[in-house]
């Protein structure tokens, strides 16, 4: 593998996790979101559930895992500049 | 300084804001594991159950709370919260995201998504115990990298199902990997790649576990012998 291709796999697997993450988490809250099951439920408007508010992920005892919340990684502005950052990188590797 | 240089310097800089954990090795495995757990009540849905949420102490609530990395179901540190999945003429069940649970050894494993019966969970609430992986209905292990998949994550799969003896587990993974799909493959074992929001595999996934929901009422609700 050429040095350009290494480089490419790892922008390529940074924007995996950075910037993916965030398609998961806005893909959480809609799978969760009764206004969407229309596919599963007969008669949606008649169907009772809760709507999820958000999520959180707090360690438990033993963990030193920091604690994440779900909608500060939806509501980040970071996810369009982690974007731009990773293609400008891309650019420069093909340049 | 290249301009590559300044670049990495720049994603470094937003990266490393600790406003959003995105610093942490493990935050991409949580957030996939409570998208996992999304799929589970929609497969539920699907199967024709009724879906609501309580935490630790029986309260209903909206707000979800999981665990960073796999704790005891009894623990109270924070009010962590689980769904009740409720099928007519069955007996309640509970989907858990990453709890520990027994295997036949006695030796506990970790469940990234777990789903058991509310009176297998009662046990462990009441008595600070972990839940037992055979009296348990759907294990997932749930795996979000960013590269390569090593085949000893299907080894480990295959050898803690062996142990925890869930009557449906599935392996699955955001990415494709082949050398897994053929090793589980051929020890009999569940797994679907690929599973991210809005594609087929997700779909497909959902209907896997739906099927699950079904032997699971047509076993223990009215349509049992």
């Amino acid at each position: 593998m050429t040095p350009q291709e290494q480089a490419e796999l790892l922008v390529h697997a940074l924007r995996r996790v950075l910037t993916d993450l965030d398609t998961i988490a806005d893909g959480t809250l809609d799978a969760l979101d009764p206004r969407s099951w229309s596919d599963e439920v007969d008669e949606l408007e008649e169907y009772s559930a809760p709507r999820v508010g958000t999520i959180r992920f707090e360690p438990d005892e033993g963990s030193v895992a920091p604690a994440i919340n779900i909608d500060v990684i939806r509501g980040s502005r970071r996810r369009a500049q982690v974007a731009d950052v990773l293609r400008r990188i891309e650019e420069e590797i093909d340049s | 300084m290249t301009a590559i240089d300044g670049l990495i310097s720049a994603l470094t800089s937003t990266v490393g804001d600790r406003t959003v954990s995105y610093n942490s090795a493990s935050a991409a495995w949580d957030v996939y594991e409570g998208y996992t757990f999304a799929l589970v009540v929609r497969a539920a849905i699907a199967a024709g159950g009724q879906i609501w949420y309580e935490d630790r102490f029986g309260k209903e609530v909206n707000s979800l709370v999981f665990r960073t990395s796999p704790g005891m179901l009894y623990s109270t540190v924070h009010p962590y919260t689980h769904s009740i999945i409720d099928f007519p003429g069955c007996p309640l069940l509970e989907a858990h995201v990453g709890v520990r649970v027994q295997g036949r050894s006695g030796v506990l494993h970790e469940a990234d998504v777990l789903v058991l019966p509310s009176t297998e969970a009662e046990l462990p609430r009441n008595k600070d115990v972990a839940p037992r992986g055979f009296r348990s209905i759907i294990a997932i292990e749930c795996k979000y990298y960013a590269g390569h998949l090593s085949l000893h994550l299907a080894r480990g799969f295959h050898g803690l199902h062996a142990d925890l003896g869930v009557k449906n587990s599935y392996f699955i993974s955001n990415l494709e990997a082949p050398r897994i799909q053929k090793y589980l493959t051929y020890h009999g074992r569940n797994w679907e790649r690929d599973v991210v929001p809005n594609s087929r595999e997700s779909n497909f996934f959902i209907g896997a576990l739906r099927e699950a929901f079904k032997k699971y009422q047509s076993s223990e609700g009215t349509l049992a012998p």
